[in-house]
């Protein structure tokens, strides 16, 4: 005979909520980043909000708030992406005609040309440079979010790490200065 | 682990005293075989026979600039007060809260 499933113990109302405005910073940033615009991310966050308080008889006290909240948030995107069709997808030639800016100095990044170019990324790599990368979520907590394998995660994480320096940088880390002045020259109008 | 200083022997000194020499092409070829690293660190919360087990967790590396420039992305939202409209929701919950509490 097996044991019935624990059953789910909802957290107070008036915790929920303070869990839930303690949230809303990360949420916006995470929101923010997938989105690149601000006034579509904050949208995107308080729809997230209002879906979480409706449904937190299903949220387990104890359970990973954060996670939660980042899935509904992530779910509500997709849903919002599918009903637009706006998908953004890898376009080697847009990320070659954004190297067309030239490159920067690495340490001096700009955010803006961070944001611009994270909206060039596949939302799969973009979404794991954002939990992982800003946000500071493991690899696990990312895979439950995600709903993917960590193996998953991990190759999605170093390929948007690679194409996100691509955009920003020019080539790739480690190709050779000459490879990197030859783009540039095949890239410059008169070259 | 991303070592960018290099102890080399000081043959001016007969090998007695280190010289600690910072090489810049040395830095530049680090940087570009740089990956992630993982790191150990213990979830603040997990179930006591899970506290037992250190969790892998990863990041960027800190001197990355790529993940620099993501975690100042995410620095600045973070910095940004919470606006109007996120308070005015918050308040709906307040509302409902002392709605549900005085119907009690």
């Amino acid at each position: 005979m097996t044991d019935p499933a624990p059953k789910t113990i909802p957290l107070d109302d008036k915790d929920f909520r303070d869990q839930l405005v303690a949230i809303i910073p990360p949420l916006r940033a995470f929101a923010r980043g997938l989105c690149g615009t601000r006034d579509m991310a904050d949208d995107m966050v308080q729809d997230a909000m209002t879906r979480a308080w409706a449904a937190r008889q299903s949220y387990a006290a104890g359970s990973n708030f954060r996670a939660w909240m980042f899935m509904i948030l992530r779910n509500h995107y997709y849903t919002t992406l599918r009903k637009n069709a706006r998908m953004v997808s890898w376009d080697p030639e847009v990320a070659e005609r954004v190297l067309v800016t030239g490159p920067t100095q690495q340490d001096g990044l700009n955010v803006q040309d961070v944001q611009a170019a994270l909206q060039k990324l596949p939302v799969e790599q973009r979404e794991v440079l954002l939990l992982i990368g800003a946000n500071g979520v493991s690899y696990e907590e990312a895979a439950d979010i995600m709903g993917c394998a960590i193996g998953t995660i991990k190759s999605r994480l170093a390929r948007g790490r690679v194409a996100l320096a691509a955009l920003i940088d020019g080539p790739a880390y480690g190709e050779e200065p000459s490879a990197k002045r030859s783009r540039s020259s095949a890239l410059s109008p008169t070259g | 682990m991303f070592q960018p200083w290099t102890k080399r022997e000081n043959p001016a000194t007969g090998g007695r005293g280190d010289v600690t020499s910072l090489n810049k092409s040395d830095i530049v070829s680090k940087a570009a075989s740089m990956h992630l690293q993982e790191f150990t660190t213990m979830p603040e919360e997990t179930a006591p026979e899970k506290r037992l087990k250190a969790v892998k967790t990863t990041a960027i590396p800190i001197d990355d600039p790529v993940g620099a420039a993501l975690r100042r992305l995410h620095d600045e939202v973070i910095a940004e007060p919470i606006p109007e409209d996120f308070l005015r929701l918050l308040g709906e919950i307040e509302g409902k809260l002392k709605g549900a509490a005085s119907s009690e």
